[in-house]
């Protein structure tokens, strides 16, 4: 398991995702490309951060707020 | 990674070169003050963490007492370890040149690495890199301990940030709180920006930003006030645990004082009453006269003598004077005929009336004046007044008692026979102070005696107390005054707790109205992407916290099994890690607890080994996540100890995987016969892997550092 995984996999355990998004432990993603392929905006917009943070090169905190905002308007509407 | 063998090449007291061979698991080295142990242990800080500042200080006196004036010799500290099967050697050195007298010359200053593979190929390396591979700058930081005091790495604020990041994955995290907090930033600006176009919202959009702002500015300052009430209930609850030891002892005492004082008292009173004026009294009181009465009889009785006496010789003498007057008395009257007036003449008055109506009632015939009958009568009337007027005394008859003594003699016998019942009682009266004094006397020994008691039972007091009588006083007035404090400080919190949850109640409620503008205001994408990103944050802070909490919790686990390991059979209480946030800074406070109560002043030795239990905790999970060990050096760590519980203290840390070196200076003795310094045989009981006894050579002049060379012996 890759840090990022490891990274994913502690951060989808957190009980929100259950009580307020209705997500179970199921279906929740095992690894950072299956996250990177959810429909789900706030497992996506999760594994986009940790994608980006977790890179050699971190992208700068702009492009990082372009591509999580773009996609949770876009995915908002 | 195992350290094999250190050695010191004329480095201070180690003069020549000084090896020891060490071995895996607990290695001590004994000493006694000021024979080499410090310096040992400043060697190993130097090659790991010095650098070439003030090298002539590092220089053995000796040796450059012993080199030649342009000689040079080295001076460096070198390691062999052992990891992962390889040998490694890491050498710190440089070269001292003697010049003139007490002159030296540093050249060549470095540290070297060797590396020896599995297959025994040597290769120089560079040393720094070398050593931070063997042993990371973090790991080294919490390896060496100097003294009890450094024991306590929490003292350094940093300690808790560098062992997150060495051992807590909570350290993965600490990023991502940073970046969703910028991305819920400028999603809450969006939303807020598109509700501040519609100018309908603008004022009242300010006025709540503003109220919120004022509100959490409110909060932090709360925050701040709570902490500080904290922490003062904190320090006052130590002092009153101090104190607690001292207050049940501070409280008989100041009974005692009390009961000393009433018992003084009571001796001051009784001494009061005891009357012991006898003098006074024998004169103010007539004390003096209580055998006076067998004195006034006699002087009575001769007064009546003496009066009789008196009355007789007035009597006789009375007669004779009375004899002579009457002879005198016969005498004028013959010579006056002896009447006055004429027979049948009653008065003077009925004879001035004849004389007056000129008319003889005796012979009941007129008298007239001129006549013979009224000169008859007026001669007899002036016979008769002549006769009548006083005669002068006798001038020449004197008084037989002229100054009446005796009348007075016997008017004081008079008064004192009054008297004598007064006198009588004075007998009665001293016999009945006398005896009212000494039972007043008995009391005040038996006062006296009480009084011996209550001081003897306070002098145990402060007997048994580690502080004086002062002193114990002192803890009871300060005792109850802390004690007020608390409950003061107590209401403060309460009251601050309130104000904090008042203020975020309404901190809450601004921020509902405003993000009910927000919601009919912006866009719908807005106010859902703000909330994801609100969620995210919430999400990783809180797995961050976890984290940290799943680590601290691990700590204290392991450092409260190796706290009781250590404390076998004597109280040892819990280590709790608290933890405190203040704004943004976090802190962790190792505590000791009993039944979930603070333990504030724990007693140096117990403290000792919460810090030493909490190393090698550090020391464990060091090894959980790297999968390798690390030496840890301590130079005498357990001071406050004492021979016997070093003794149980070196047989219990000996059970435990790791590497590592003791400096102590426990087990040795002067041998009384021979008067050299021994080992103890205790010693040969302490469970260890290797033992060493850093000694100076003797003899040696201790002003001399020139005579100061450390010889090793291996045990």
């Amino acid at each position: 398991m890759t840090r990022k995984d490891d990274i994913l996999s502690n951060v989808l355990k957190h009980e929100m995702l259950k009580d307020k998004y209705h997500l179970s432990q199921k279906a929740m993603p095992k690894t950072i490309k299956e996250a990177l392929s959810s429909s789900n905006p706030i497992i996506k917009s999760i594994a986009l951060l940790i994608d980006n943070l977790e890179n050699t090169t971190p992208t700068s905190d702009t492009v990082l707020r372009n591509i999580i905002t773009q996609y949770l308007n876009e995915s908002a509407l | 990674m195992i350290i094999k063998k250190i050695s010191l090449e004329n480095f201070l007291c180690y003069y020549g070169v000084k090896e020891f061979e060490l071995s895996n698991g607990l290695n001590v080295i004994l000493g006694n003050n000021g024979e080499g142990k410090t310096k040992f242990f400043e060697a190993v800080d130097w090659l790991f963490n010095g650098d070439d500042r003030n090298l002539d200080l590092l220089v053995s006196a000796k040796a450059l007492h012993e080199t030649e004036k342009n000689e040079s010799f080295r001076v460096r500290v070198s390691i062999d370890v052992e990891q992962y099967n390889e040998k490694k050697s890491i050498a710190k050195s440089f070269i001292v040149k003697k010049g003139g007298k007490n002159e030296s010359l540093i050249s060549n200053y470095m540290l070297e690495g060797v590396e020896e593979t599995s297959t025994g190929e040597r290769c120089q390396v560079d040393g720094k890199s070398l050593l931070n591979r063997v042993f990371p700058f973090q790991i080294r930081k919490y390896s060496m301990f100097k003294g009890e005091s450094e024991l306590n790495i929490f003292k350094n604020e940093d300690a808790l940030i560098n062992l997150i990041n060495l051992f807590s994955d909570a350290k993965h995290f600490e990023k991502y709180s940073e970046k969703c907090a910028f991305l819920r930033d400028k999603a809450e600006k969006a939303v807020e920006d598109a509700t501040k176009c519609d100018k309908k919202n603008q004022g009242l959009y300010k006025k709540l930003t503003s109220e919120i702002e004022d509100l959490k500015n409110e909060e932090y300052k709360i925050r701040v006030h709570l902490n500080s009430v904290e922490e003062q209930i904190a320090k006052i609850e130590g002092k009153l645990q101090e104190a607690e030891c001292h207050v049940k002892n501070a409280d008989a005492l100041e009974t005692i004082n009390k009961r000393i004082k009433i018992i003084e008292g009571k001796i001051s009173d009784i001494n009061k009453m005891i009357d012991e004026n006898y003098t006074t009294s024998l004169f103010d009181e007539n004390w003096i006269l209580v055998n006076f009465e067998p004195i006034q009889k006699e002087f009575s009785e001769k007064i009546e003598k003496l009066n009789i006496k008196k009355r007789e010789l007035q009597s006789e003498f009375d007669r004779q004077i009375g004899q002579k007057e009457g002879e005198k008395k016969a005498k004028t009257e013959l010579l006056n005929n002896l009447i006055p007036l004429p027979v049948g003449v009653p008065s003077k008055a009925y004879m001035e009336e004849m004389l007056k109506d000129e008319f003889c009632k005796v012979c009941n015939r007129p008298a007239p004046k001129g006549s013979e009958q009224y000169d008859f009568m007026s001669k007899r009337l002036e016979e008769y007044l002549n006769s009548q007027a006083p005669v002068e005394e006798d001038k020449s008859i004197k008084v037989l008692f002229e100054n009446d003594y005796t009348n007075r003699l016997s008017t004081l016998s008079v008064s004192h026979e009054d008297n004598l019942a007064n006198l009588r009682k004075i007998r009665f009266k001293i016999k009945q102070l006398f005896r009212f004094n000494d039972s007043r006397k008995k009391d005040v020994e038996e006062q006296i005696l009480a009084l011996e008691k209550e001081k003897a039972d306070r002098e145990r007091i402060i007997g048994d107390s580690s502080i004086g009588a002062e002193k114990l006083i002192d803890v009871l007035k300060n005792y109850n005054s802390w004690q007020a404090d608390k409950t003061l400080r107590y209401k403060e919190k309460i009251d601050y707790q309130k104000k904090l949850d008042d203020n975020i109640e309404l901190i809450k409620k601004k921020t509902e109205e405003k993000e009910n503008i927000d919601l009919k205001t912006a866009q719908t994408f807005q106010i859902k992407t703000r909330e994801i990103l609100r969620d995210i944050e919430k999400i990783f802070v809180e797995t961050k916290e976890k984290k940290f909490d799943g680590f601290i919790d691990q700590l204290e686990k392991k450092s409260n099994s190796i706290f009781e390991s250590l404390n076998i059979e004597s109280f040892t209480g819990t280590i709790y890690f608290n933890k405190k946030v203040i704004g943004e800074k976090m802190s962790v406070i190792p505590e000791l607890q009993e039944n979930g109560r603070t333990f504030y002043k724990p007693n140096q030795s117990l403290l000792t080994s919460m810090h030493i239990s909490i190393l090698f905790a550090i020391s464990e999970l060091a090894f959980e996540k790297s999968e390798e060990e690390y030496p840890v050096i301590f130079d005498a760590p357990t001071s406050s100890f004492g021979e016997d519980k070093t003794f149980q203290f070196l047989n219990l840390i000996y059970e435990t995987e790791n590497q590592k070196i003791l400096l102590i200076k426990d087990f040795l003795a002067t041998d009384k016969t021979s008067n050299k310094l021994v080992i103890k045989k205790e010693f040969s009981n302490v469970n260890r892997n290797k033992a060493f006894w850093v000694v100076l050579e003797r003899p040696f002049d201790k002003n001399n550092l020139s005579t100061i060379n450390t010889n090793v012996i291996t045990l």
